[in-house]
């Protein structure tokens, strides 16, 4: 197109619970290719991206894991930091969570609070998460938080979450969420009611068909 | 009346905009002119068809703008019911469409995706022929689902008659710089609606259909008229034919997207008669664009008459 200027900023949500631990490398794999495989997509549709970015974020469980419950990464400029970003997600290892639940709505959370790019006439917003676990309440233990838990930017209920998703902070237009999630709360939900949603109903994204990968690479391309 | 049809793809063999509807029946004095846009993101889904793979947003637009057609003929010459009707074969066309097509759902579990989602947007006309031409009355309908538009450009300049079918509301030129999704286009599942609009024009109109190929790429609403009437009104360029060729060209200079445009003239003895009645507004459109005015300015001036504000029926 001329003139006009593309931004692509992808957030990758990855559980990184003990329970992942069967699975965890094929989702790393995925997350490495998913800009790669968007990026064909994007040239055959003849869409140049003037600039992509892709940052990291690897959940656990606060209640249980500390300061490893959270692992974030900053935006890396692909394709010039890309062996900062593949460093990033190799040094992911599933490990703790204690049980299911997991904080998966806290990452989502964080997620929609990135940093995303104003440059740019054209941008897309992409999120995209790999858990085979359903996510403690938004409510959970809600007089006594552990202290690392980022209070301040998680909000309170999942009414909350909602409207922080449906809100301002992401462009309306743009925004992307891709979910491989199991059918467990609060996914479901959300793939659901949420808009520019969708889920695949597996653990982490186990069996996902290559036409529905297609599926979802066009659907994000296309809508650029 | 002139016909004049646009179509091109950014990639061959893959556009998602069907080639126009324009039939017209000189007899009876009626017509149709349509555009569809098969929506990529949301219709992405492949299928496949023999040995082709095609996105159901590909079918889905050929697929729409087959049945109005089909449409238009079953109904033409009386128009009178022609939207429910076409509702009606919509709903029921894309039904047995998918059923032939999917035999197995995909597990994605989304609102994004519809299965052959389109948007279409077209009109419907009626001359009724007074004692002389310059007592013509145009009869239309309008109807559309989705962002592609349909306009009457009058001797006062371009309007929009169709409205376009957005989660925020949005005007033309606010849209031109958020692209807000639809809230609205022909799918299979059958949850759409298509608007209509009937109209009484009483003097030469030119009715145009087009996708936002043609108009969502441009700097300002106000551009979408001015290529219109700067290729129209280019020294070289006297015959229809040739119009349509400058224009194609235009538009596909600045898109970056598949294009389609339907254009009817209705009133406009020849080709000439089109030029003279439109070259007083191609002077002020001029003048506007090329002022110091900046693109926000522009607009607010050229607003305040972009809306079809003809005489409802």
């Amino acid at each position: 197109m001329q003139g006009l200027s593309y931004h692509v900023d992808i957030v990758l949500c990855i559980d990184a619970t003990g329970s992942m631990s069967p699975i965890i490398d094929k989702v790393k794999e995925n997350a490495l290719k998913f800009y790669d495989d968007l990026s064909v997509q994007m040239r055959q549709k003849s869409k140049h991206i003037d600039k992509l970015r892709v940052k990291v974020i690897a959940f656990r469980d606060y209640y249980v894991d500390g300061d490893m419950a959270m692992q974030i990464s900053p935006f890396f400029v692909l394709p010039d930091e890309k062996s900062d970003f593949q460093n990033f997600v190799n040094r992911i290892q599933a490990d703790g969570g204690g049980d299911e639940p997991e904080n998966g709505l806290e990452a989502l959370a964080l997620a929609i609070q990135s940093e995303w790019s104003k440059e740019g006439d054209k941008r897309r917003q992409i999120i995209v998460l790999w858990t085979d676990a359903s996510t403690h309440p938004l409510e959970f233990k809600a007089e006594s938080k552990p202290q690392n838990y980022p209070t301040a930017q998680i909000p309170k209920n999942f009414d909350d979450l909602t409207d922080l998703w449906d809100g301002q902070t992401m462009n309306r237009a743009s925004k992307r969420l891709i979910l491989y999630s199991p059918d467990a709360y609060a996914w479901t939900d959300i793939a659901n009611h949420w808009e520019n949603t969708i889920q695949y109903p597996s653990k982490a994204g186990e069996g996902l068909s290559e036409i529905d990968y297609q599926t979802i690479l066009d659907a994000i391309a296309n809508s650029v | 009346m002139m016909l004049l049809t646009l179509w091109a793809e950014k990639i061959a063999g893959k556009g998602e905009d069907a080639f126009p509807a324009s039939l017209i029946d000189e007899e009876n004095g009626t017509g149709i002119i349509a555009v569809a846009d098969g929506l990529g993101g949301a219709g992405s889904t492949p299928y496949e068809i023999g040995e082709k793979v095609f996105s159901g947003a590909y079918l889905a637009s050929r697929l729409a703008i087959q049945i109005a057609e089909q449409t238009f003929v079953e109904e033409n010459p009386d128009l009178e019911n022609f939207i429910q009707k076409l509702q009606n074969n919509l709903l029921l066309g894309f039904q047995l469409k998918i059923a032939q097509l999917d035999d197995r759902r995909s597990k994605l579990r989304t609102r994004l995706i519809k299965r052959l989602p389109t948007t279409l947007a077209g009109v419907v006309f009626k001359v009724q022929e007074g004692a002389t031409m310059a007592e013509n009355v145009y009869q239309t309908e309008v109807f559309w689902a989705g962002d592609s538009r349909v306009y009457v450009l009058k001797k006062s300049g371009l309007q929009q008659i169709s409205q376009d079918n957005l989660t925020q509301d949005l005007d033309a030129f606010e849209n031109l710089l958020q692209d807000a999704p639809i809230s609205n286009c022909i799918n299979a599942e059958g949850d759409f609606q298509l608007f209509s609009k009937k109209s009484i024009f009483n003097e030469p109109i030119v009715l145009i259909a087009a996708t936002d190929g043609c108009f969502g790429y441009l700097p300002t609403p106000l551009h979408f008229e001015y290529y219109l009437l700067a290729t129209l009104h280019h020294l070289q360029i006297c015959t229809l034919e040739m119009w349509q060729q400058a224009l194609l060209w235009a538009f596909e200079a600045n898109a970056g997207d598949d294009i389609s445009l339907a254009l009817v003239t209705l009133g406009f003895a020849s080709f000439e008669e089109l030029k003279f009645a439109t070259i007083d507004r191609f002077v002020s459109l001029k003048k506007l664009i090329f002022s110091d005015k900046t693109p926000q300015q522009q607009w607010e001036e050229y607003k305040k008459d972009y809306y079809e504000t003809a005489i409802l029926l």
